[in-house]
């Protein structure tokens, strides 16, 4: 009887926290209308998908120089075959305002000279 | 694709012999084995340096139903579709991980950021060897790590046309349902244990957790897969098993070599069959080592790679590491309620101990040793980032095993307790 009753939680604790995340994970996309989140990304990635030609050579930066962070790799999955460099030189340089990158407002240009 | 899955995983069932009991367990098999046999062809031909396109992936599940038909028995599907009321819950826990997994944000978890590139740049150019993986200028953190996962996508890429996070996904979560039918499966007849395994999508923490793409459990549930082929005579199910473990994670490789050493202690007898299990998986990582290490190597401050040098060098962190786990396992945000369920299941069974429960907590101890030695083997500020936000993937790891150890015997109770005496139920 005992081991039923530990088997009886074991379910219960289980459907009743996988619901609660599930559930709180469908409301936060209802939220935003049902568009896959993050969708000022998803937008930016659009724009350069148009602007950045195949095979180009990218570099994140941001305020503080870093590159290699989470939202150049995201570029980076999401952008191949464009190349994105840890180091110079580019052909394009994508501009982070800063790490938060759901947030913030990036901006890219051509690499200068 | 679906159907290519299971047409290459029709043959992987019936090639080995693996006798599903259960519609969970055949659906599930075939679905699971498919997807599976699916990256292992996809990784052997990178390995081959043969040029992965969609004729030589088809060519895989074409070659895997040929086999499996010469070995195809009419009584190997003959399975039982009677549902059973532990299954409800199962389901349902399902539907809640898979609806939590794919309504979170794709925010740059290993599967949108990691294996999307990998698998990317290995349908692009065909091999991986290409810049994207040579090149040190290039964005590329981890490329000498073994590529199960990024074929398994690759696959998915090339049979569905789309790198979707949110469809990869959806395949990883179906991959992961249809491992619950497997390990079924293997269960049987023991009913409870469903709603026992059934605490898994706990671990289906509120980023997605292993539906995001994680490696972890689906390496937990091979070495389980692996372990109980050893332990049935069915070297060809754990070879199998333990070659996509070997793929999948480098955390596989020092259980390999713990799981040996262990084999020579306690089961001399059993030394010349385990010996060539482990050759398989021996000699898919001496190929990809070999032809790895020409590739970029990782970048400062991540996740490094295993080698026995690092193994080694790394020995002198081991009571740093195993303090720094102990200390925030126990926190409840830290999955600590999972670990005094395990230890008090484990408590449990030592007032009883068999010989298969030896076997099973041996297996669950192979794999946390295996899993910290990967540990100590980093970088002091790694070891920090993994022994603290990344703990709960230890868990991940070493679940399976201790589930089945521990809800193995709870079912067995639950028969004991529920069935009529024998003398009552004899003729």
């Amino acid at each position: 009887m005992k081991l039923r009753l530990v088997a009886l939680a074991a379910a219960i604790l289980t459907l009743t926290s996988s619901a609660y995340f599930a559930a709180k994970q469908v409301l936060h996309w209802k939220r935003r209308g049902w568009k896959a989140p993050p969708h000022e990304f998803d937008g930016f990635v659009a724009e350069l998908d148009v602007a950045i030609p195949p095979n180009a050579r990218v570099l994140v930066v941001n305020p503080k120089g870093a590159i290699g962070t989470k939202y150049a790799l995201l570029l980076n999955a999401r952008l191949h075959p464009r190349v994105f460099v840890t180091e110079g030189p580019a052909d394009w340089i994508v501009e982070m305002p800063d790490e938060e990158f759901v947030r913030a407002r990036a901006s890219y240009r051509r690499a200068g000279p | 694709m679906i159907a290519v899955a299971f047409a290459a995983g029709f043959g992987v069932v019936s090639l080995l012999r693996l006798r599903p009991k259960t519609g969970a367990g055949l659906l599930g098999g075939i679905f699971f084995f498919g997807v599976l046999w699916l990256a292992l062809w996809t990784h052997l031909l990178l390995l081959a340096k043969i040029p992965l396109g969609l004729p030589s992936l088809v060519a895989g599940a074409g070659a895997m139903m040929i086999a499996g038909f010469a070995r195809w028995e009419r009584e190997m599907f003959r399975v039982s579709w009677r549902p059973s009321w532990s299954s409800v819950p199962v389901l349902l826990a399902v539907l809640f991980g898979i609806a939590g997994a794919v309504s979170w944000p794709l925010l740059g978890y290993d599967g949108e950021v990691y294996y999307a590139l990998k698998a990317k740049s290995l349908v692009y150019y065909g091999t991986f060897w290409n810049p994207d993986y040579t090149d040190p200028a290039r964005l590329h953190p981890s490329a000498r790590r073994p590529l199960l996962i990024p074929c398994l996508y690759a696959d998915f890429y090339l049979l569905a046309g789309t790198t979707d996070g949110r469809v990869l996904r959806l395949w990883f979560a179906l991959l992961h349902a249809a491992s619950i039918g497997v390990v079924h499966d293997r269960f049987r007849p023991r009913p409870l244990w469903l709603t026992v395994f059934a605490w898994l999508p706990i671990l289906w923490h509120d980023s997605g957790g292993v539906f995001t793409g994680y490696g972890d459990v689906l390496l937990g549930i091979l070495l389980l897969l692996a372990m109980d082929g050893l332990r049935n005579r069915q070297p060809a199910l754990a070879a199998g098993a333990l070659a996509l473990a070997a793929l999948l994670k480098q955390d596989a490789w020092p259980f390999l070599v713990a799981l040996f050493v262990a084999t020579l202690v306690f089961r001399r007898e059993e030394t010349l069959r385990t010996t060539l299990v482990l050759a398989v998986p021996a000699a898919l990582i001496l190929a990809w080592s070999l032809l790895s290490s020409g590739l970029r190597p990782a970048d400062e401050g991540s996740h490094t790679y295993v080698t026995p040098a690092r193994l080694i060098g790394g020995l002198g962190n081991w009571p740093h590491v195993v303090a720094r786990y102990g200390s925030e396992l126990v926190k409840p945000s830290h999955w600590g309620f999972f670990w005094l369920v395990i230890a008090g299941g484990i408590v449990l069974l030592a007032r009883d101990l068999t010989r298969e429960d030896g076997w099973w907590l041996l297996a669950g101890g192979l794999q946390l040793f295996a899993y910290m030695a990967v540990t100590t083997a980093q970088d002091p500020a790694y070891i920090h980032f993994a022994t603290k936000s990344q703990a709960m993937r230890l868990a991940f790891h070493v679940a399976p095993i201790f589930w089945y150890c521990v809800g193995r015997r709870w079912a067995e109770k639950e028969d004991y307790f529920s069935k009529q005496p024998m003398s009552a139920a004899a003729p």
